[in-house]
């Protein structure tokens, strides 16, 4: 592909990448190759139905740095667990220990590079992966051994900072040996001092009857950008549940694409989403059941108000053969004021009979009998209004189990619809 | 429920009812498109000035445009060089003056299919406007409705006696840039029905056109304009079925609806072109965009489809809702066994306020059918308080058919309320058991929790289509299930 055929954005990034190669560990090919996938692929166009919903116009016109390897530490917020490592544009600043809150941590000197820059084609963030691939500067590995029980969470707090605005591009992967169990945290920040943009991969193995709980919590500056594509596959008889709350971001794009691989393979994702301000948030969650007697949930609950814009698109394909699945997918929309927006789409595909598949959602506001039962009782219009939405958040919120990150979100959640609802009220 | 050789057999063996040709001379135009076709078929129906210009106008867009690709269907490319663009029955003289006029071999096509026209037009009180291949051939109850004032003729008599209404409303509610098939069917559609029925009448009698493909090689375009005047009421009922053919034959249709203030329009259909054999061979392709808008308050349109036959549909029934406290509704049954595709539903658009949509759409699907339903719920900032309920239900008879939902909802009024369901089954065990336990066979079990799965929509259909869609589907479904 000639240089002239690129658009400047994608031009900026590959002299970007060359610029930097030098520091970037790893096979050069294959950085070479990833960064030609996303010079081929470019900015997603106006037309692209992946990309519907959500317009690039304003972040293509950026020309973020790719950051270098991070040198010196940041302030960090305090963690929620006891077990936490930061990571600073992607890389763990100083001395990576060798276990930590029930894994194994390895880094591209030392874990097998196809694990940790291998490409994840497909999608309508195939493109920002391989950018990722391309230039992620610390790719780190975490990984159980066979049998393993831990109760512990690991925090990663994922920080992108920069004198300039920089682009970020963190990259974990995560391999659950068979039969093991773990929990993880990861914790998107920014240093809200620039108009940064993170662009994260994470990318999931969980073998025979491994467990991994996921927690998610996206809080980055009111000016960033955030693209996110997590790749999971689910072995045989093992469960991956993701819980996440997305609260931060000018606009932030998530894509989970989970493959149930193995027989009675299960996954659960559930989360809330506050789009309020000019705040655009855009989840697409695709479940792919490929075996029999598969199991997968989608529970969404999305909040817009101001001139914020939830985007929601589930999908469960539920392939030739895959017999005895059963997917769910629930989404349900709070409108708060006019000028917000919600797009929603739950798509099922299903190409085998003995199946149970359903999908419901719902957009509206606040059921105004309610409103009116707790004004009966007391409780000013503004109080009435945060309490219902705040329930309305909490029936997902109740899954978070990790007490300090669910009071945070709460906490978060409060704060800005009493802002809001003393505004609107 | 264990499939069994026989019921493979009898699947297998299952063969279009309605499959035939008449041998009847047609006036065709050598297969191609460009201006000069379309400035013959023009020349031909003897329209005014604004129709070619407007036919031309959208030729030259379509030569922009490109074939949407985003449908879930697998579609063969279509040559649309190698297509006929007009072919008419030989006149006789001037056309025919009465039935008896009307070619003795036409008229016994539709004995064949079961459409005896002047006899069921009679017993059944209904006006039917027949179109076989793009002429329409007979027309009756025309001195009834032209009582009431409605108009309802063949849309070539509508551009040469009511050419200001054609002016004023073709293309108001599709217009010629809208999409690829409906531009194509813009340049050079043939005929098709006309309907105006003007303020405050409730029309006396359904109106119905039987539509038929016949000669070999000709796309059928289409194009049905209906305007309800202010407070008026009129139900049409469209019914297709066409001959066996083994080559895929186009089908390009558009409809346009337009209510007007407390308009009430009710647009029936019960498709059944050929679907291709049992191995997918031939077949309809049915690219049809069908589009009404309540212009005016409190008028209300509402569609009801049931659609058992094509090799590929590609259709979505849409209602503009535009007029304050207007109402949107959409019914459908979409079936697709052996290779059959259909990628189908609607579109609501709210933007008046108080605007209120129903959507109940009921897939089956069985053999290698694919059946999806795609529909789009659009609130628009202005449409105060409007509600939106969209159900959808898909029923899978076999391990190697498709179900697929594709929902688009956008909401931009936080007074909207919105809700959608859908289920994916297949017909349980426990229900064919207890059928079978209380002695009845396993086919008519089947048809009897088919006939429930659907009922919701049946009800909505005038009631001898309903009984006719019962059976359609029956046949259609034939050992499929086992």
């Amino acid at each position: 592909m000639s240089a002239t055929a690129l658009s400047p954005a994608t031009a900026h990034y590959r002299e970007a990448f060359e610029r930097l190669r030098p520091q970037l560990g790893g096979t050069a090919s294959r950085r070479v190759a990833a960064m030609e996938r996303f010079a081929e692929l470019g900015f997603p166009g106006a037309r692209e139905e992946a990309w519907k919903y959500t317009s690039l116009r304003r972040l293509e016109s950026r020309r973020f740095v790719p950051a270098a390897p991070a040198t010196t530490p940041v302030d960090v917020p305090a963690a929620f667990v006891a077990q936490r490592l930061a990571l600073v544009n992607g890389s763990p600043v100083g001395v990576v220990p060798a276990s930590l809150g029930g894994f194994a941590l390895g880094t591209l000197d030392t874990a097998p590079e196809d694990q940790l820059l291998r490409a994840l084609g497909g999608g309508g963030t195939e493109r920002f992966a391989a950018l990722n691939a391309a230039l992620s500067i610390g790719p780190l590995l975490l990984s159980t051994t066979a049998g393993q029980q831990s109760d512990d969470v690991l925090q990663l707090t994922l920080v992108t900072t920069g004198t300039g605005p920089t682009l970020a591009s963190p990259r974990i992967a995560v391999r659950m040996a068979a039969g093991s169990r773990a929990r993880l945290l990861i914790d998107h920040v920014d240093d809200g001092a620039h108009e940064h943009f993170t662009n994260a991969v994470l990318d999931i193995e969980l073998a025979a009857g491994a467990h991994l709980t996921l927690y998610r919590l996206q809080r980055q500056g009111e000016r960033a950008f955030h693209i996110e594509r997590m790749e999971v596959r689910v072995g045989e008889h093992a469960t991956f549940v993701m819980r996440d709350s997305q609260l931060g971001a000018a606009l932030a794009r998530l894509d989970t694409n989970v493959s149930l691989d193995g027989r009675a393979a299960a996954t659960e994702i559930t989360g809330v989403f506050l789009a309020d301000g000019s705040r655009h948030l855009d989840s697409h969650i695709h479940v792919g059941h490929r075996a029999i007697e598969t199991t997968s949930l989608q529970d969404y609950r999305g909040i817009a108000a101001n001139k914020g814009r939830g985007v929601y698109n589930g999908k469960a394909i539920v392939h030739e053969g895959a017999q005895k699945s059963n997917a769910r997918q629930v989404n349900r929309n709070l409108l708060l004021t006019s000028g917000a927006e919600i797009d929603t789409k739950p798509d099922l595909e299903i190409y085998a009979d003995d199946v149970q598949c359903s999908h419901g959602t719902t957009t509206g506001q606040l059921d105004p009998n309610a409103l009116f039962y707790l004004r009966s009782r007391g409780l000013s219009e503004p109080e009435a209004r945060s309490a219902l939405t705040r329930a309305f958040a909490g029936a997902v919120l109740a899954r978070v189990d990790e007490p300090a990150l669910a009071r945070h979100v709460h906490d978060e959640l409060d704060r800005r619809l009493v802002r809001l609802l003393e505004v609107t009220a | 429920m264990a499939s069994t050789p026989t019921d493979l057999d009898a699947l297998v063996a299952q063969k279009y009812q309605h499959g035939f040709v008449t041998d009847v001379e047609s006036d065709t135009l050598p297969p191609g498109l460009d201006e000069d076709v379309v400035r013959v078929i023009s020349k031909i129906k003897r329209e005014p000035q604004f129709m070619l210009d407007w036919r031309l106008q959208a030729l030259r867009h379509w030569h922009t445009m490109a074939n949407p690709d985003w449908a879930h269907l697998r579609i063969a490319p279509i040559d649309y060089q190698s297509i006929s663009y007009y072919s008419a029955p030989r006149a006789r003289t001037d056309g025919p003056k009465s039935l008896d006029e009307v070619d003795p071999k036409l008229l016994a096509t539709y004995e064949k299919l079961g459409v005896p026209l002047h006899e069921r037009a009679r017993l059944a009180g209904v006006a039917v406007d027949a179109v076989f291949d793009s002429v329409s051939v007979a027309t009756t109850f025309k001195d009834k409705l032209s009582k009431a004032g409605v108009i309802f003729c063949s849309f070539s008599d509508a551009v040469q006696n009511h050419p200001e209404l054609i002016e004023q409303y073709l293309g108001s509610v599709v217009p010629y840039t809208d999409n690829y098939f409906a531009t194509l069917n813009s340049a050079v559609f043939s005929d098709g029905s006309f309907v105006y029925v003007p303020k405050g009448v409730r029309c006396p009698m359904e109106l119905s056109t039987y539509f038929r493909i016949n000669a070999a090689n000709t796309g059928q375009f289409e194009r049905t304009l209906i305007i309800a005047d202010e407070g008026s009421h009129v139900s049409y009922l469209e019914g297709c079925t066409a001959p066996m053919r083994d080559e895929n034959q186009l089908h390009a249709a558009v409809v346009e609806l337009v209510a007007l203030k407390d308009a009430n329009i009710k647009y029936s259909t019960v498709q059944n072109w050929y679907p291709g054999d049992e191995n997918g061979v031939g077949g309809i392709y049915n690219f049809v965009t069908k589009r009404g808008e309540c212009r005016g308050a409190s008028s209300r349109i509402s569609w009801t489809q049931v659609e058992t036959g094509s090799a590929i549909t590609w259709k979505y029934p849409s209602c503009v809702l535009t007029g304050d406290n207007s109402v949107g509704e959409f019914y459908s049954v979409a079936l697709a066994n052996h290779y059959q595709q259909a990628d189908t539903g609607t579109k609501m658009i709210h933007i008046g306020r108080n605007t209120r949509s129903t959507i109940v759409s009921k897939g089956i699907s069985a053999g290698r059918g694919q059946n999806t339903y795609r529909g789009l719920v659009k609130i628009l900032p202005s449409a105060e308080g409007a509600r939106n309920f969209t159900q959808c239900d898909s029923l899978l008879m076999g391990d190697k058919c498709g179900a697929h939902t594709f929902p688009y909802m956008e909401i931009r009024n936080p007074s909207a309320v919105v809700e959608h369901e859908a289920t994916t089954s297949k017909i349980a065990d426990d229900q064919l058991f207890y059928c079978r336990s209380r002695g009845v066979s396993e086919e008519d079990a089947v048809n009897m929790i088919v006939n429930g799965f659907c009922k919701v929509v049946f009800k909505e259909l005038p009631m001898e289509f309903a009984v006719e869609a019962q059976n359609l589907l029956a046949v259609s479904l034939e050992g499929s299930v086992g």
